[in-house]
């Protein structure tokens, strides 16, 4: 595959670490009954404005894929194995080949019948450095999903304060207005519901808590300038999305791995050979 | 778009009061509890029951039915695309029972299943229901 010297230079421990945590993602979803078998004979899909996912349903490709069982069963089997795989064989380019090819349809599979744009698709882009086999490539690779990634958050912060919802008093106090409904219809009262209702009706404690949001997620702008503190903003990201589940239902479930990415970067980047 | 990293989520705001709106399945008039389930069965559960409803109650168009209509003039191949890229006309039939089955519940003939949309209003501090309304209902003629 490589010569010795070369090989000696990819972070393999680092790159096992974060292929483990999006293994670990991956069952999730299928513990929670979101894998490509559980969506057999759905025949409901709703998109919106993504181009990406009507190209991919327009081959007529899901559609048949959802009519065939063992297909199915094969495709869920084939996920976990070359998850396997790549944890045990990082430098094997192919079982990431074919893992994000697989992973990818999911991803289409899931949106479509989810009926709206999943932000969770980090799951795919911590993949794309694995599917190139020179170390070099690899590492250009991972710094576009690096500022990808960093772009994502800064992108939120700049849209927050150009709608001016930053300014709002009652912004974030409406926006959970929806968050927890069904659990207030089955009685499922926790202390989420509870803070849930605070925030509602203190509404500047609630816009103080998404200032502060803001704030993390515009943080994001310090790893376009060093990637020092990588392992500081990938802590930061990963506390805001554990408020995102407490305050507004949304769980990062397939972002983790990506975001976890940060604490490597180091090793990751070509910076770290020059 | 997928490859595209923007991200405005919650920098606009639809909701203009504290007013909210949820949907739910019921089985021969008991309520299927989604809330019990792992995070991610619920929150597919939720959204997609409830972008099913609106489908419904919009008689079954969408953002692509619309999108197609007015992008499309040949009529021949905006049916090929409406076919690929929306839901087929038998799918209110058969949501509800695949909804059903991914919560491992069995239907039998004679089941009768109803989806309804509830509105909450914010009183004194607590959500009360202000009203329901029934979106569909159907009884299973076979199993």
């Amino acid at each position: 595959m490589n010569n010795i010297s070369s090989f000696e230079n990819y972070p393999i421990r680092q790159y096992r670490i974060i292929l483990a945590i999006l293994f670990l993602e991956v069952l999730i979803y299928f513990f929670c009954d979101l894998h490509p078998s559980s969506f057999y004979k759905n025949t409901f899909i709703g998109f919106e404005q993504d181009p990406l996912l009507w190209f991919v349903y327009f081959t007529g490709l899901p559609q048949r894929l959802l009519n065939q069982i063992y297909i199915l069963y094969v495709f869920d089997y084939s996920i976990l194995l070359l998850m396997i795989a790549v944890i045990i064989k990082p430098l094997n380019n192919w079982y990431a080949v074919l893992l994000l090819i697989l992973l990818f349809i999911f991803y289409c599979i899931l949106t479509a019948h989810l009926g709206h744009r999943n932000y969770q698709s980090g799951y795919l882009f911590v993949l794309f450095p694995f599917i190139f086999r020179k170390l070099k490539n690899k590492q250009i690779v991972f710094e576009f999903t690096r500022y990808f990634l960093l772009f994502f958050y800064v992108s939120a912060a700049f849209f927050k304060f150009k709608s001016g919802s930053i300014f709002h008093t009652e912004h974030l106090s409406l926006a959970i207005t929806n968050q927890f409904t069904p659990y207030f219809l089955e009685l499922s009262n926790s202390v989420r519901t509870s803070f849930n209702l605070f925030l509602i009706t203190h509404h500047n404690f609630a816009q103080t808590l998404y200032v502060g949001a803001v704030i993390f997620e515009f943080s994001m702008i310090i790893g376009f300038l060093t990637k020092r503190y990588d392992h500081y903003l990938a802590v930061t990201i990963l506390i805001f999305h554990l408020t995102n589940w407490f305050i507004m239902d949304i769980a990062p479930v397939g972002q983790i791995a990506f975001i976890c990415t940060l604490f490597f970067s180091r090793k990751f980047s070509w910076s770290s050979q020059s | 778009m997928l490859f595209f990293p923007i991200n405005n989520m919650y920098s606009d705001n639809r909701v203009t009061d504290f007013s909210t709106t949820t949907y739910a399945v019921k089985l021969n008039s008991k309520l299927v509890q989604i809330t019990n389930d792992p995070y991610l069965k619920k929150d597919f559960s939720e959204n997609s029951l409830q972008i099913f409803s609106k489908w419904i109650k919009a008689d079954g168009k969408d953002f692509m039915t619309e999108l197609l209509e007015r992008k499309i003039i040949d009529s021949v191949k905006r049916i090929s695309y409406v076919n690929k890229l929306t839901p087929p006309k038998t799918t209110i039939q058969t949501w509800p029972v695949w909804f059903l089955s991914f919560h491992n519940i069995k239907t039998r003939v004679g089941d009768n299943i109803e989806i309804w949309q509830y509105r909450f209003d914010l009183i004194d501090n607590h959500f009360i229901l202000k009203d329901s309304s029934l979106i569909t209902k159907q009884t299973v003629i076979h199993e």
